[in-house]
């Protein structure tokens, strides 16, 4: 039955609408890749307002295209010139450079090319097979669950999106805030909107990532614009691993694959950490640890495939639980939820359509974008050296115009503004952004669950303990508190 | 002209969130919380304000005292930079019922083209025009979107 769904997507998928939303996506996604700064999920909150004149399942091809995309592009400039895309691709730099330092560039740019489509499709397959079984299974959980699940992501998503758990907190809950404001849905009450007409509609999602993200970025490039890069023309022969490249490469894509897929399901910043993780396990496990810094392949290849993974991965608990546990989950939450669609358990009984025509897609996507990263490889290098004095100023028009026209409301861009004004803010004092958006897109959701848990349990929530899924969210979620303390206190007796 | 946004600033930014905090908390009050038993519109809201106000409180009192030699907006070129983008954006918002979308779409673009010191005249009325023309071609004839024009229209 799942085949017959699947053959159903891509039938549905083979239409020019939804072929070109991918080629929009993953080529939109590759250039933004090899740009630093701009990274996906400034990108997909620009390109939200254009998602709205099409359907749910063409903005989740085409923001998706744009994340996985990033993940391809981001390694070009890690590997070629020792500048990171975008943060998954850090630690692509320490072998990646020191590979075309020895003349093996183009070889590791093929090797992660593969590497990722590969990853990529092992995570699609596992995304095909587990979504559904989860989805199921999330049918059982009740508002207890999803509270004990919002603890979980606000204990993970602190501690891990910045150096300073108190500074994530302190974001979770502004953006939890910021989405109580206006007329409450369950009670119709005017809530903190402080007498302005636009604010009892409340904040929306878009203004405020286009700000944080975006608007904040070119103020930023703006002051201190970065330099682009030199870059030697990689022809088409140098990209032609060896035989010895590609025999430690087989071992480094299917760590990296499983890794980054589990790492996926974790609430964080998935792709970044699962890039480190596996470069440290591919340390571990290899016969030569020496050769790590020293353009050794593994070094490349394994961090690239389970950044790729992770991506598609963290689709999971968007699709099953309609909770993202990423920045960019949260902006593909916010397009679908614009087009009336709400992921999470009934998504697969209500529109499995969008489900299956977005696996397609992914399968389709992946095999376009390993054709656009290898021959084209070189065309897309080129993007880096674009000065930034040329290519801001049209960014900032985009996202003027694109906040404007979602709802043609000088309201929206005034909050782009301010948003955009704190985002800089937000950077010089490190408060990491991930957790605002996040607070803010789940905190409806949040605090559905809070209300109707306390209905539910008479005014207390101990009976949370009596739920098996509820107990086993909240000991995670405190053990995790616990062994976090213990290292740093730890730590600073060292 | 320079900021002082080293930790003085940020604990600026901190009481800032403190105080906040505690408005959103009597706010939520007024508001009303309802009993435990059947929650009001503010109980949820009043968490948030509480998390906010106990978490900045930490962050003043931790933050430590540091000399930042370098920074973002360090030297008066960076914060001169900093002034005209945000009154770039503003007048952007503010004349867009004047002067429309593409004719300030132009001088957004020759504005930021000059703050990132684009050089000479040439380049950054080329960089805008090509730019008008694209925005013109994307929003009014791709995706027919409708923008005000101004006096123009």
């Amino acid at each position: 039955m799942e085949f017959d769904a699947l053959l159903n997507g891509f039938v549905i998928f083979l239409s020019f609408k939804y072929i070109l939303a991918c080629a929009i996506g993953a080529v939109l996604g590759t250039v933004i890749g090899v740009l630093p700064g701009l990274g996906p999920t400034t990108t997909m909150s620009l390109m939200l307002p254009f998602t709205l004149s099409q359907d749910a399942t063409f903005g989740i091809i085409m923001l998706t295209g744009i994340l996985v995309g990033s993940q391809y592009g981001g390694s070009t400039t890690s590997i070629l010139v020792n500048i990171p895309g975008e943060a998954a691709s850090v630690v692509t730099c320490l072998d990646g450079y020191q590979m075309t330092k020895k003349g093996r560039g183009g070889a590791a740019l093929a090797l992660v090319a593969i590497g990722s489509f590969i990853a990529g499709t092992m995570a699609i397959l596992g995304t095909q097979i587990f979504a559904p079984l989860l989805g199921a299974a999330a049918l059982k959980l009740g508002p207890p669950e999803f509270l004990a699940l919002m603890l979980l992501c606000f204990i993970l998503l602190s501690n891990l999106s910045g150096d300073s758990p108190v500074k994530g907190s302190i974001m979770f809950a502004l953006g939890m805030w910021l989405s109580v404001i206006g007329v409450g849905p369950l009670d119709g009450v005017e809530r903190f909107s402080f007498g302005v007409d636009e604010l009892m509609m409340g904040v929306e999602f878009l203004p405020v990532a286009v700000g944080l993200f975006g608007v904040a970025e070119i103020i930023v490039t703006s002051i201190a614009p970065y330099v682009p890069p030199a870059l030697e023309k990689i022809r088409l022969r140098d990209l032609y691993p060896n035989r010895e490249e590609m025999r430690r490469s087989v071992g480094p894509v299917a760590r990296g694959s499983f890794l980054g897929f589990f790492v996926g399901l974790i609430p964080g910043p998935a792709a970044v950490i699962s890039t480190f993780v596996s470069y440290a396990l591919e340390k571990r496990v290899a016969n030569n640890p020496g050769l790590f810094g020293n353009g050794a392949v593994e070094g490349v290849v394994g961090p690239e495939s389970a950044n790729n993974s992770a991506c598609v991965g963290s689709m999971i608990p968007l699709l099953t639980l309609g909770i993202p546990f990423n920045a960019p989950s949260a902006v593909l939450l916010a397009g679908l939820l614009m087009h009336n669609v709400e992921p999470g358990p009934l998504l697969f009984q209500n529109s499995p359509q969008v489900f299956w025509t977005y696996i397609a897609a992914l399968y389709v996507g992946n095999v376009v974008l390993l054709i656009l990263n290898l021959p084209l490889v070189g065309l897309f290098a080129r993007v880096a050296t674009i000065r930034p004095m040329f290519l801001m100023p049209v960014v900032s028009t985009i996202c003027l115009l694109g906040v404007y026209c979602s709802r043609n409301s000088m309201f929206d861009v005034w909050v782009m503004l301010i948003a955009g004004i704190l985002g800089i803010f937000f950077r010089i004092w490190k408060y990491p952004i991930a957790p605002l958006v996040i607070g803010l897109i789940l905190g409806p959701m949040a605090e559905n669950s809070f209300r109707k848990s306390l209905l539910m349990f008479h005014g207390t929530l101990w009976p949370m303990f009596d739920r098996p899924i509820a107990l086993a969210m909240l000991i995670t979620a405190g053990s995790f508190v616990i062994v976090k303390t213990t290292y740093t206190l730890m730590k600073k007796k060292r | 002209m320079q900021i002082d946004i080293g930790s003085k600033g940020e604990k600026l930014f901190s009481a800032l969130l403190f105080v906040l905090g505690a408005i959103i908390m009597v706010g939520s009050f007024q508001i009303g919380f309802g009993r435990f038993t059947k929650p009001g519109p503010g109980l949820f809201s009043f968490f948030c304000g509480l998390i906010l106000c106990i978490q900045s409180l930490f962050s003043i009192i931790f933050i430590k005292e540091r000399q930042e030699k370098e920074g973002l907006l360090r030297d008066p070129g960076a914060v001169k930079k900093f002034i005209f983008s945000i009154l770039t954006l503003m007048l952007w918002i503010l004349l867009m019922p004047l002067l429309g979308w593409l004719a300030l779409t132009f001088l957004a673009t020759l504005s930021f083209a000059k703050i990132m010191r684009l050089d000479g005249w040439i380049k950054p009325l080329l960089l805008a025009a090509a730019n008008a023309l694209f925005s013109y071609f994307l929003f009014g004839y791709l995706l027919l979107i409708d923008l005000p024009y101004g006096f123009w229209g």
